[in-house]
Order: C-alpha cells, then structure tokens, then sequence
C-alpha cells in the first residue's frame, strides 16, 4: 500500500487528478478493516467487563461484607460489655426498641462452622444483609414467643448462609443477645417458593387456624435456593429449647468463640 | 478503538504509558464503585428473603412502609429467666414480608 502510495505520488506529484482507483480501493478496505477491528476490541472489553463483574460479586463483595461483618461484631461484642442497667420497680421493663441497621446480637451455628458466628441486624434490607443476618422487623425477637426470624445470604456479600442446606433437624442455634443466650433447635429443613410468606408467621404453617394464638417462641432462617439463582427459597424451622441470662455464661459448645 | 486512543494522548512512550495506566484505573473505579453496585441487585444472587410484593420497586434502604407496628405492650419479660424461660409476648404479631 504503501509502495502504491510511493509510485503515484511519483508520477503524479501534484495529485491533480485525486486518489487514484487502487488507492480508493486500498481506503475503502483500511475502513473496513478499522470497523471489524473497533467490534473486535468491543467484544473483548464487554468479554473483560463481565469478567471482571464475575471478579466483583465472587471476591469484592466477601472482602468488602467481610470487613463490615467483622466490624459489626466487635461493636455489637463492646455493646454487650456495657452492663443492662437494672429495671427499677414501676419502670416498664419492656426492652427499648431497636432501631432499623442496628447490630443487637450474635449468632452461633456450629454445624455451618466451628468458629460460624455472625452479626444479628435488624432490618433484612439489601444494605443491612452485607453486613450479617438480618432480622425480619416486626417479627419476633431471639426467646420471645413467636417467630424469630432472619435472612441472610447465601452467595456473594459475605454469604453466612452459604451451606444452610447442610442444617439438620437437631442442630442447634445459639442466640446471644444483650440479655440472655437463647437456644433454638433445628426441626424441619424446607424449599419454599420466594412469595411464601407464611414462614414469617408467629405459627408458621401454610394453612394457619384463625384465633389460635402462638404459644411457643420459634425460629426461621430463609436464604435462596439453588444457590446461584432465586426461584425458590431455603428454609430452616427450629424451636426454642433453652433460655437464661447472659451472666451464668456462654454454652458450652461455643464457650471457645464467645 | 484503543488505537485511536492511544494516537490521542499526548507526550512521549513513557507518559503515555501512565496517562494510560491512570485511565484503566479511572475506569476500573467506576466499575467497581459505581456500575456494579448498580447492578447487583438487579441480579437474583441478592434474594434471600420471602416476600409479599412481586416487585423490588422499594429503595433497599428505607424502613418498609408495610410493616405493622409493634403492639404496645410487646413483651412482659420474664423477671427469673427461667429456663423455661419463654417470654408472653405477643410482640410477635408478626407482619408479612418484612421486607418487601
């Protein structure tokens, strides 16, 4: 190209006829050539962006859910050093509301984990899961009467309910919050759909009998299933089997990790 | 396309090497910190709750306006922490779809 370049410019110094037919022909190609290119590089950098998206939800999210984890639970571990100061007679000892993102207790699950402990927020929004397992707000809360109920990740964001599935009817969840240790026990592992909301319910069954009021305090955890994709959601039921103050100390299956 | 991008930047070999550099990291901070926070929860990684609503049409953050409140009188916490240790509380009412 260039040589063609090279010879016309020699007969015809001052070009005044323009470009010559090969010469036309030659710009005509260098376009398309330039045009399949650009597609090409276009391709390999949406090819890069999604690799390096895969890159983020699989690495970035852990690291970056990790950190506010971990932090969560040292500020929620300093909040429980600060003694419960005594109700006096007369005064309500209804426990103060917590607030929405607020971190107020651990979770202990020694089948996900012999050192398995993660942060208890209120609040199951998208910012609070990053952070821990999230309470379903207005559900009950760790040894009420009712339906404790939390939600947490199952991929990606630091995913504490990564092996949910591996739960068992008899395992037990250790619940530590500023008052008590709570106890609950596995007893009914399910596959729900996403809308199935009477898992939430203070007596969660499908077909609920109207007037019946809850008796006994229960817990459910729900993350989604399969583990890559949402159609369904992963449920684990369990009862509540044990209860006392924080003060006669933490479990014994877990004493290590408090 | 990248061609053309690197006949546009200015100064010699080196410079460029860095202009380009300061680029790609420019770009990687707006994916990373930007794009991909968007798009996250457009994907089905992120649903691990039940919910009411078919859509997400709620901003992740805010309090769900769903929610009933709490009854007044929550919980009467039991004084002795028996190990029976159940609190009457009928705080449990719980409302569906807690976040929805």
């Amino acid at each position: 190209m260039t040589q063609m370049a090279a010879s016309s410019a020699a007969s015809h110094p001052y070009r005044p006829d323009g470009p010559t037919r090969q010469e036309q022909r030659a710009a005509r190609v260098e376009r398309v050539r330039v045009a399949v290119r650009s597609l090409g590089e276009g391709f390999i950098t949406m090819g890069v962006v999604l690799l390096l998206f895969c890159t983020y939800q699989l690495f970035w999210t852990n690291l970056s859910s990790d950190k506010q984890t971990n932090t969560a639970i040292a500020d929620i571990k300093k909040a429980f050093v600060i003694p419960v100061a005594p109700s006096l007679p007369g005064q309500s000892t209804a426990p103060a509301k917590i607030a929405y993102g607020q971190g107020y207790g651990l979770i202990y699950i020694p089948r996900l984990g012999s050192d398995w402990v993660k942060p208890l927020i209120e609040g199951s929004s998208l910012s609070n899961l990053k952070k821990g397992l999230t309470h379903y707000q207005g559900n009950a809360q760790p040894g009420e009467i009712g339906n404790f109920a939390v939600a947490g990740h199952r991929a990606t964001n630091g995913e504490p309910f990564r092996n949910l599935d591996r739960m068992e009817s008899g395992d037990l969840v250790y619940v530590q919050t500023p008052e008590s240790w709570v106890t609950y026990k596995v007893n009914k592992v399910v596959i729900v759909k996403p809308k199935d909301t009477w898992v939430l319910n203070p007596i969660p069954t499908k077909n609920p009998v109207p007037g019946v009021q809850p008796t006994e305090a229960l817990l459910t955890m729900t993350t989604c299933n399969p583990r890559w994709a949402s159609y369904e959601r992963l449920i684990v039921f369990g009862k509540m089997v044990d209860k006392y103050p924080k003060t006669l100390g933490a479990p014994a299956a877990i004493r290590n990790l408090v | 396309m990248y061609v053309w991008l690197w006949r546009r930047l200015p100064g010699p070999w080196i410079v460029r090497v860095l202009e380009a550099t300061a680029l790609l990291a420019a770009v990687l901070a707006l994916l990373f910190l930007v794009v991909f926070p968007w798009v996250e929860p457009r994907l089905p990684f992120t649903d691990v709750t039940v919910e009411d609503s078919t859509t997400n049409e709620q901003p992740a953050d805010s309090v769900p306006s769903g929610v009933v409140p709490q009854e007044q009188n929550p919980a009467i916490v039991d004084p002795g922490f028996s190990t029976s240790g159940q609190t009457l509380g009928l705080g449990a009412t719980a409302s569906k779809g807690a976040r929805a």
